[in-house]
């Protein structure tokens, strides 16, 4: 891990993508030995890339540009779709760690016409650039940032949803769910998003609960309804 | 919280970013509302983005201005200081994603060396980007504040809305020689630190005053 992170830290531009590939534990990251202090190291590029990655997303679009892929931001929104959101009918949509370009809130907007979405995340700049990139997109009243630290939702606050969304980097992830679950009205549903080959990045869901599913369910949903396995992005692949 | 519609209506609007941001702080004092940190950096982070975006889209606006210098005279007050310091090199500490007052140092002193240091990412890649957007000659720096050598730099600036500035302070006038600005309260005292109140506090919120 050591030589990872000096290797990586060496280099004039950090991808994403490549980040991904060295660290997954299913395949280069395997053998790597941990080291606390690397960890860190390594953590605080994820964060970066991740972020990096999310911003300029969203200033390209703020400039003119045609919002990129969610590929383009390492990320899927099938699988989402197809397990909660298609299913799930859903009017008012919490999503927790929003971003700056919420490529899964954007997802959604397009394919259902009812769906509010309010996002929070603890990065102003983050909100404050999905604001304008929301107006910019016409999409104001419909996709509503602020910051905000989840575990500081009121109860009042959370009963608001008929659903939520947790993304991959959000921390304590399992604490905010045992939260949300606590105070959500009844019936209200909840996603977790998850990266089981970086689990040392990512939060795994741990929780287990009726009314909430976990990106591992959801490709479990998707293999036998599909009968094909959920195609991964580069660098997160499973086997 | 979300921005209540009226201020997100401001802050939104086409107004130019600075004048929205003081048409902001006018609402809030009609409304006699009480601000928190969390509102006032709202207004404030949405002013600066939306400065940021404007300067990536459409280039140099036409000058530089200190829209949160709502009493005036902050420029001036930095200028009767550091004019008298020989071949300036500045450390701007939380200038966030549009570092005006670090642009309106870089237009007073050329030649100066200048380095931004904020510990936001965005606020990193924003200002970076606009940096380079306008050719400003700025260096960036992403870290914590409290991390950074400042003993090669004879200047440093630290913005109203650094928090743990006492620390901070103290840390500076430590560790080098040079003349500490600093926007807000903080418990220190030096003939080195020249304070200028703000209404934000050593935790970079909004003061009581």
């Amino acid at each position: 891990m050591r030589e990872l992170v000096k290797r990586l830290a060496g280099l004039e531009h950090l991808d994403y993508t490549q980040l991904l590939i060295e660290t997954n534990v299913f395949g280069r990251g395997k053998n790597l030995r941990r080291d606390h202090s690397a960890l860190d190291a390594l953590r605080e590029m994820m964060s970066l890339v991740e972020s990096d990655c999310d911003y300029q997303a969203a200033r390209r679009v703020l400039q003119g540009e045609p919002l990129c892929s969610p590929e383009d931001m390492k990320v899927g929104c099938e699988l989402e779709w197809e397990t909660f959101f298609s299913r799930g009918r859903f009017e008012s949509l919490l999503y927790i760690g929003s971003g700056a370009c919420p490529a899964i809130a954007l997802f959604v907007l397009k394919r259902d016409s009812k769906i509010v979405i309010d996002g929070i995340d603890i990065a102003p700049e983050a909100t404050n650039l999905c604001l304008q990139l929301a107006a910019r997109m016409g999409l104001r009243e419909r996709l509503c940032p602020s910051t905000q630290d989840a575990l500081t939702l009121s109860p009042d606050q959370i009963k608001a949803y008929d659903s939520f969304f947790i993304s991959s980097a959000v921390r304590p992830k399992n604490e905010i769910i045992l939260r949300l679950l606590e105070h959500k009205r009844n019936g209200a549903k909840i996603y977790g998003r998850e990266d089981e080959s970086h689990p040392d990045f990512y939060e795994l869901v741990t929780v287990r609960h009726p009314d909430l599913l976990a990106a591992r369910e959801a490709r479990s949903i998707w293999l036998r309804e599909k009968g094909t396995r959920y195609p991964m992005p580069a660098g997160c692949e499973l086997t | 919280m979300p921005l209540p519609t009226k201020y997100l209506d401001i802050v939104l609007s086409d107004l130019e970013p600075g004048k929205a941001y003081q048409k902001c702080m006018q609402e809030i004092a009609s409304d006699s509302r009480d601000v928190d940190y969390g509102f006032t950096e709202a207004i404030v982070y949405a002013t600066e983005v939306r400065y940021a975006v404007d300067a990536l889209t459409k280039g140099r606006p036409d000058h530089f201005w200190n829209f949160g210098d709502l009493k005036g005279g902050a420029d001036d007050w930095h200028f009767s200081i550091l004019d008298d310091v020989k071949n300036l090199n500045i450390a701007f500490v939380g200038g966030g994603p549009y570092p005006v007052s670090a642009f309106i140092l870089r237009e007073r002193y050329p030649q100066a060396s200048i380095t931004c240091i904020d510990n936001h990412i965005a606020a990193h890649i924003l200002s970076t980007a606009v940096i380079e957007k306008l050719d400003l000659g700025i260096a960036t720096c992403f870290t914590e504040a409290i991390e950074v050598d400042y003993s090669p730099f004879n200047a440093v600036v630290i913005a109203a809305m650094v928090s743990g500035k006492d620390e901070l302070v103290k840390k500076i006038l430590e560790k080098s020689s040079a003349t500490v600005i600093v926007r807000g309260d903080v418990d220190v005292d030096h003939d080195r630190l020249h304070r200028l109140n703000s209404g934000f506090d050593n935790d970079g919120s909004v003061g009581a005053s």
